[in-house]
């Protein structure tokens, strides 16, 4: 093949933004997440981030991380096995574990690495893996790295999984995959149903609290506080930058699998380590959940319920969720995009998934309305959508 | 129930597809199933039939018809 042609194959389709007139992707954004977002010059109402509970622009953590830079720099210039692991390395996994309730952790550059990099480590050819079909792309590429037999099963379906799970047993490694919140739409994995059903087929539980973390449970402590889960035997990984504001993912569980983990997980020994400012914002993020959840997870919550019910009352599709997030049905890609460029014209901006991110003609717009917001801010949105309310129920 | 119908089942059941599907319906054009489908298609037709089918003869399984020609000839 010669250079012409591999370039030529290696073209963007962007059919669809010439015929929308419009790009929701890779929006220039000049600001941080105050209550209101800079982009292009331009105020708008974020929708779009997932800073559930508003943490992200709180100056207690930009002062922590300030003062690591001052104390550390800004890296440590080495992978975490040879010399990155700060002290804040050791402190905050240890305050990760005891915040989720297991029992040791490690932290990557990125949760999409953590998930990718989980199952090369544990799992083999012979082995089997049942995923939910809608688990994010992370899990599924680093399932599909192992190239053992995958399965997937209907979402968050019991019956389904049970089935895949009674017909899983001459593999040796059963690996059960699942989100607890499914950031699309906002449903929740019946995650305590679930690790009953792993403990009667002998399958190891993963569960990816991303959206939970700080989000669900009582206290904010996400998946297994939500289910009621006590002495989780499986394995559970995270994102740090949802609710918790950062950056970075986690991979917790038993202690003795956790320090397999770092020996023989490449994607964590072999990446320059997380860095001490990172560690240092993160570490003032869990403080301030623990000490303030039940005032920053109460304003999310409200903010979640007085837009989705002004948004049922309006006359818009709504998906079904549990979470706090909304999510309006919009149907083909283009209607989709369509919606997002009518926000957008309006001043708000939120998050289009069409396929093959959802499947053909299932294209919906998540909202997520961060704590951060004022009161105020989220009445103005609510008007906007319903001002513009026409224009999507019209356009069916 | 005929294999046909069988297969057919298998697919609604796995894909939760509400659309009409017969022995010639594209399910990769016309119902627009994706990868992880048509892994739950084939692995739910092997636990039907306690068999296990060629990863080649996947590739080539588009209709319900293609599969049930596969299945009448080399599986059952």
């Amino acid at each position: 093949m010669s250079i012409k042609e591999f370039y030529k194959q290696h073209l963007l389709n962007d059919e669809l933004i010439h015929k929308t007139g419009f790009n929701p992707y890779y929006v220039n954004v000049e600001s941080g997440l105050d209550d209101s977002l800079i982009i292009d010059g331009e105020e708008f109402i974020n929708l779009a981030s997932n800073n559930y509970i508003g943490i992200a622009n709180d100056e207690r953590i930009k002062e922590a991380t300030i003062n690591a830079i001052n104390k550390y720099g800004l890296s440590l210039c080495a992978t975490p096995i040879a010399s990155g692991c700060a002290d804040l390395y050791r402190n905050l996994s240890q305050q990760l574990s005891d915040f989720v309730g297991l029992e040791s952790s490690i932290i990557y550059p990125s949760c999409y690495q953590a998930n990718n990099g989980l199952f090369s480590a544990i799992a083999n050819k012979d082995d089997v893996i049942i995923i939910d079909r809608y688990a994010h792309s992370s899990l599924v590429e680093g399932v599909r790295a192992v190239g053992c037999k995958i399965r997937p099963f209907l979402h968050n379906n019991l019956e389904n999984l049970e089935k895949n799970l009674k017909n899983s047993s001459n593999h040796k490694q059963i690996f059960v995959v699942t989100e607890s919140v499914f950031s699309t739409e906002g449903s929740i994995a019946p995650f305590a149903e679930i690790v009953e059903l792993c403990e009667k087929y002998g399958a190891i539980p993963v569960i990816d609290d991303s959206h939970g973390i700080g989000v669900i449970g009582k206290t904010g402590k996400g998946i297994l506080e939500y289910s009621g889960i006590e002495d989780y035997q499986g394995i559970y990984t995270a994102s740090l930058g949802k609710s918790i504001g950062n950056l970075g993912g986690m991979i917790s569980g038993k202690r003795s699998l956790i320090e397999f983990m770092k020996y023989s997980s490449s994607h964590l020994m072999y990446s320059t380590a997380i860095t001490p400012a990172i560690l240092a914002g993160i570490e003032k993020a869990i403080n301030i959940i623990e000490e303030e959840f039940d005032v920053l997870g109460g304003r999310m919550w409200k903010y979640r319920n007085k837009l989705r019910n002004s948004l049922i009352e309006s006359g818009y599709n709504v998906k079904d969720a549990e979470a706090p997030i909304t999510s309006l049905v919009t149907g083909t890609s283009e209607k989709t995009i369509l919606f997002a460029k009518k926000l957008y014209e309006n001043k708000i901006l939120a998050t289009p998934f069409i396929f093959p991110s959802v499947p053909e003609n299932q294209g919906v717009i998540r909202m997520i309305v961060g704590a951060n917001l004022k009161d105020s801010t989220v009445d103005r949105a609510i008007n906007i959508l319903k001002e513009i309310k026409h224009y999507i129920l019209n356009n069916k | 129930m005929e294999i046909a119908d069988k297969i057919i089942s298998i697919i609604k059941e796995n894909t939760e597809c509400k659309l009409a599907i017969d022995r010639d319906t594209n399910f990769i054009n016309e119902l627009k199933i994706d990868s992880f489908g048509r892994l739950m298609i084939i692995y739910a037709i092997e636990d039907e039939y306690s068999i296990e089918i060629d990863e080649n003869d996947i590739e080539n399984f588009k209709t319900v018809n293609q599969i049930v020609t596969a299945l009448e000839l080399k599986y059952i």
